[in-house]
C-alpha cells in the first residue's frame, strides 16, 4: 500500500502509524509527547503534520491508501498568527482579569492576537485565574471556536445548516473542496485558504450564507466560492 | 436630500455597503447634495440592496439595486422618487410590510440605529419613562397582565418569571439576554441588534428595575461579529447619555450591561448552559431545579430572557398590558416576529399576532419557493422544530396549534424546502447535528444520536427497514425523557416528522439496490 510523502510516494503496512512511514521516509517529526517540561507544547511543532491539507497528530493517525501527507507547515501560518509572546498574553490576560467569569473574553483576546489558542497561555491562564489548568483546558477544548493551530491567513466560514442547505449549500461547499483538494477545517497548501464548516450565520433569507473573514457573503453560489478561492491562491503568490 | 441603505449584516452580505459606496460616489460626481443614512434593515430581504428616498409622499423604494444600477437611478431622478426599473413604490405600501404588525420591529430600518434622538423621534424610552413611573412592583404586574410568553421557544410566562425573580431575596440580582440565535431560520435578534439595538437595552433595563436586578449580560454568538459590534457601541452610548449606569435615566436604580461574546456551541442557547459559558466554564448544560431565575449567575436570581421577549416588553409598558393581549390567538398573546428563511421567494422578518396559518405566511406572505418550485416541506423552529407538509397548512401559528400537531413555533423561524429535498436526509442532518452540538452530559444525546445516524443510514439502505424504524421511535423516546434539555429532547421533532409525514423518502435507496439488483 502506498500514499504520498510530501509529493514521493511511500510504501506502509496496513495499520501503520503514520509516524513510522514518516521517520521511514526520511522525515522528522517529533515523537516525544511526553515533554518532561510543565510547560504544554504547541502541536505546530511536535508531531502534526498535514493529512489531505487537514492538521492531524502523525502519532495518533493510521495510513491509508491514497493519503496525501505534507510534514512541513507553511511558515506563513495564520490569518494573524503571531508567534507566542508570553508578556503579550499575560497582558491580555490581566486586562479580562477584572470582568466576572472572564475566561471567554481571556480566549477570545488571545486568539485575536495570536490566531490561535496557544497551548503554552494555558497554564499561565490557569495561573492568573486561580484555576486549574485541566479546567482551562477543557473549556478550550469545548467551544468550536478556539483553534489549537494557526488557521490560512484568510478563513472562509461555510454555513450548512437547513436554510442554506435548502438553498443547495452542500453541493457549493463540496464542489470548493474538492476543487481545492481540502476537507471541512482544512488548510489550502499555500497557506492562504481555511474552508470551515458553521452552523447559521442569521443570513437564512439571503441564503446560502457564508463569513470571509468575518465579512458576510450571501446568496453565495460554487462559481463565486471557486473564484474568491482562484483571487486568495493568486494573493497569495504575490 | 436623504438616502437610506442598509447596514444590516443580511444586506452587507448581498452589497448594500457597496451600493453604498457607489451611491455617495455618485453624488459626488454630479454635485448632488444628499446625505446618506445607514439604517436597519426593513427585513425584506429580496429587496436587499434597498436604497430609499425621501419624498414629500413618503419614503420611495429601489430594490435589490447593484452598484451597476446607480448611475441609472440618478439619471431617472431617483432623489425626487422617480420610477425606476427598481422602484418598488413607497416602502410603507409594500404588501408585505403593510401587512404586519410591527411592535417589536417598529423603528428597524427606519433611522440610524446609533442616535438616541431619532429613537426617541420614533417612540423609543416611552416604556422606560412609564417603567419609572410604576415602580417595580407595577412592572412586573403589567407584564404579567400581558400574557407574554417567552420567546425563546419554551413559550413560559414573562411575568411569572419576573415575579418570581423580584420576591427572591438577594443582595445582587442578574438580567441575561439570550441571544445566542443559533437555530438556521431564525435571524429576528440579530436584525434587532444591528437596526435597533436600544429597544433591547431598554427592555432589559425595565427588566433590571422590576425585578431588582442591578448587573445585565447579553449573550451573543460569536457568528454575529456585526451584531456584537453594534451592542456594544450602542451600550457605550447609552452609558454616555445616562440611561445606563449608577441611575437609570436619573432615577434611583442602577442598572448596566456586558455583552459577552459566545464561542461557537449552539448548546449555549440552552440557558443553564449560557449561565455556565458566562460563568467562563463549558457549557453543560446543569440540571433543574434549581431554577435560574432563584439560583442563577453565580448562584444569583437571575432572570434569563429571550431577545425578542425583552423587547417586547417596551410596548407593553408604553401602551398597557391590554394593548399588547388584544393581539394575538388563544393562549398566545401579541405578536410574533416570524421569520421566513432559506427558499423562500420573500424571505425576511414577519411580525403579526398570533392566528395566522402557516399556509398563509408560506404561500402568500412568502410567496412559495425562491427556485419556483412547489413547497414540499417547511421545518418550522430551528434545528430542532418538526417538519410540515403541505397538508398541515392549516395549523394557525401559536404554541398551542404547533404542539397539538407534533410541532414547534420555536424562535419563530420558519425554512421553505421545495421538491427537490431529500427529508431522509434532512432527518439524518438533524441527528448528526445533535451529536456534533451534544454538550455531552447526558448519555442519550451524547451517543443516541450517534447511533440514530447510523440507524437511518441502516433505514435508507434497507437493511432490516422495519426493525430500524422501530428502533428509531424507540430512541427518539429515550432522547424525550432522558435528556436534561432541549437538544436531546427535541431532535424527535426534525426526526419523527420526516419519518411521518415523508416515509417515501426513507425507502428510496431501497429501490435503487432493488433495480440495482434486477440490472
Amino acid at each position: 500500500m502506498s500514499l504520498k510523502l510530501n509529493g514521493e510516494p511511500a510504501e506502509f503496512l496496513p495499520g501503520e502509524r503514520l509516524v513510522d512511514v514518516i521517520g521511514r521516509g526520511g522525515f522528522q517529526v517529533a515523537r516525544d509527547c511526553q515533554h518532561a517540561r510543565s510547560e504544554a507544547i504547541d502541536p505546530a511543532d511536535v508531531c502534526t503534520v498535514r493529512i489531505d491539507g487537514r492538521l492531524a497528530r502523525a502519532c495518533e493517525a493510521i495510513a491509508q491508501e491514497g493519503m496525501n501527507i505534507v510534514t512541513s507547515l507553511p511558515l506563513t501560518g495564520g490569518m494573524h498568527a503571531e508567534a507566542f509572546d508570553r508578556e503579550r498574553a499575560r497582558q491580555i490576560i490581566e486586562n479580562e482579569l477584572g470582568r466576572e467569569g472572564p475566561l471567554l473574553p481571556i480566549l477570545h483576546g488571545l486568539q485575536q492576537e495570536f490566531g490561535y489558542v496557544p497551548r503554552e497561555a494555558e497554564p499561565l491562564i490557569a495561573d492568573l485565574v486561580n484555576i486549574t489548568r485541566a479546567e482551562v483546558h477543557g473549556v478550550v477544548s469545548f467551544y468550536h471556536d478556539f483553534r489549537r493551530a494557526p488557521a490560512g491567513r484568510h478563513v472562509l466560514k461555510l454555513c450548512r445548516a437547513e436554510a442554506c442547505q435548502s438553498m443547495g449549500s452542500e453541493g457549493n461547499a463540496q464542489r470548493l473542496l474538492k476543487k481545492l483538494g481540502l476537507g471541512w477545517g482544512g488548510i489550502t497548501p499555500d497557506g492562504a485558504l481555511s474552508v470551515e464548516p458553521v452552523y447559521c450565520l442569521g443570513l437564512c433569507a439571503t441564503a446560502p450564507g457564508a463569513l470571509l473573514d468575518g465579512e458576510p457573503l450571501g446568496r453565495v453560489n460554487a462559481e463565486q466560492l471557486e473564484q474568491l478561492a482562484a483571487d486568495l491562491a493568486v494573493e497569495a503568490k504575490r | 436630500m436623504k438616502v437610506f441603505v442598509s447596514l444590516d449584516a443580511g444586506a452587507i452580505a448581498v452589497g448594500a455597503d457597496r451600493v453604498a459606496k457607489a451611491i455617495a460616489a455618485e453624488a459626488h460626481r454630479r454635485n448632488a447634495e444628499i446625505t446618506l443614512v445607514r439604517t436597519g434593515t426593513r427585513a425584506m430581504f429580496w429587496l436587499e440592496p434597498l436604497v430609499e428616498v425621501e419624498t414629500a409622499a413618503g419614503r420611495v423604494g429601489y430594490g435589490p439595486v447593484t452598484p451597476k444600477d446607480v448611475a441609472s437611478l440618478f439619471d431617472a431622478g431617483f432623489l425626487e422618487g422617480k420610477p425606476h426599473a427598481r422602484s418598488i413604490g413607497l416602502v410603507e405600501e409594500v404588501p408585505f410590510l403593510k401587512r404586519q404588525t410591527r411592535l417589536v420591529f417598529a423603528r428597524t430600518g427606519i433611522a440610524d440605529p446609533f442616535s438616541l434622538e431619532d429613537y426617541r423621534a420614533l417612540g423609543g424610552l416611552r416604556g422606560l419613562e412609564r417603567a419609572l413611573t410604576l415602580g417595580p412592583d407595577e412592572i412586573v404586574a403589567e407584564v404579567k397582565r400581558s400574557g407574554l410568553r417567552g420567546r425563546g421557544g419554551a413559550g413560559f410566562p414573562t411575568g411569572i418569571k419576573w415575579e418570581t425573580a423580584a420576591r427572591a431575596v438577594s443582595p445582587k440580582k442578574y438580567i441575561v439576554c439570550n441571544a445566542d440565535e443559533g437555530d438556521s431560520g431564525t435571524f429576528a435578534d440579530r436584525v434587532l441588534m444591528e437596526g435597533d439595538p436600544f429597544t433591547l437595552i431598554e427592555g432589559m433595563a425595565i427588566a433590571g428595575i422590576g425585578v431588582g436586578a442591578t448587573q445585565g449580560y447579553i449573550y451573543i454568538r460569536s457568528e454575529y461579529p456585526y451584531a456584537v459590534r453594534s451592542m456594544m457601541r450602542a451600550i457605550d452610548i447609552a452609558r454616555s447619555a445616562g440611561l445606563l449606569g449608577a441611575h437609570v435615566a436619573g432615577s434611583r436604580y442602577a442598572f448596566d450591561i456586558e455583552v459577552r461574546v459566545g464561542a461557537g456551541a449552539y448548546i449555549c442557547g440552552e440557558e443553564t448552559s449560557m449561565l455556565e459559558s458566562i460563568e467562563g466554564k463549558r457549557g453543560q448544560v446543569r440540571a433543574k431545579p434549581p431554577l435560574p431565575v432563584l439560583k442563577g449567575l453565580f448562584g444569583q436570581p437571575t432572570v434569563i430572557n429571550n431577545l425578542l421577549s425583552l423587547a417586547s416588553v417596551l410596548f407593553i409598558l408604553a401602551e398597557g398590558a391590554q394593548a399588547y393581549a388584544d393581539f394575538g390567538w388563544g393562549r398566545s398573546r401579541g405578536t410574533m416576529p416570524i421569520q421566513l428563511a432559506g427558499n423562500v421567494k420573500h424571505g425576511g422578518i414577519f411580525e403579526c399576532a398570533f392566528g395566522i396559518t402557516l399556509g398563509e405566511l408560506v404561500n402568500d406572505i412568502g410567496g412559495g419557493t425562491a427556485t419556483g418550485r412547489p413547497v414540499r416541506a417547511v421545518q418550522c423552529g430551528g434545528p430542532l422544530g418538526a417538519y410540515f407538509p403541505p397538508a398541515l397548512f392549516d395549523t394557525p401559528y401559536c404554541y398551542e396549534a404547533f404542539a397539538a400537531r407534533d410541532g414547534l413555533i420555536g424562535h419563530g423561524g420558519i425554512v421553505l424546502f421545495d421538491d427537490t429535498v431529500d427529508m431522509a436526509h434532512m432527518a439524518r442532518f438533524a441527528m448528526e447535528f445533535c451529536a456534533h452540538e451534544s454538550c455531552g452530559k447526558c448519555t442519550p444525546c451524547r451517543i443516541g444520536t450517534i447511533r440514530g445516524v447510523e440507524t437511518i443510514d441502516k433505514i435508507v439502505a434497507g437493511r432490516e427497514r422495519e426493525k430500524n424504524i422501530a428502533l428509531i421511535h424507540d430512541l427518539c423516546e429515550v432522547l424525550k425523557s432522558g435528556s436534561l434539555c432541549a437538544l436531546g429532547g427535541l431532535v424527535p421533532y426534525p426526526v419523527l416528522s420526516a419519518l411521518k409525514h415523508f416515509p417515501e423518502d426513507f425507502d428510496a435507496a431501497e429501490e435503487h439496490a432493488a433495480v440495482g439488483q434486477e440490472v
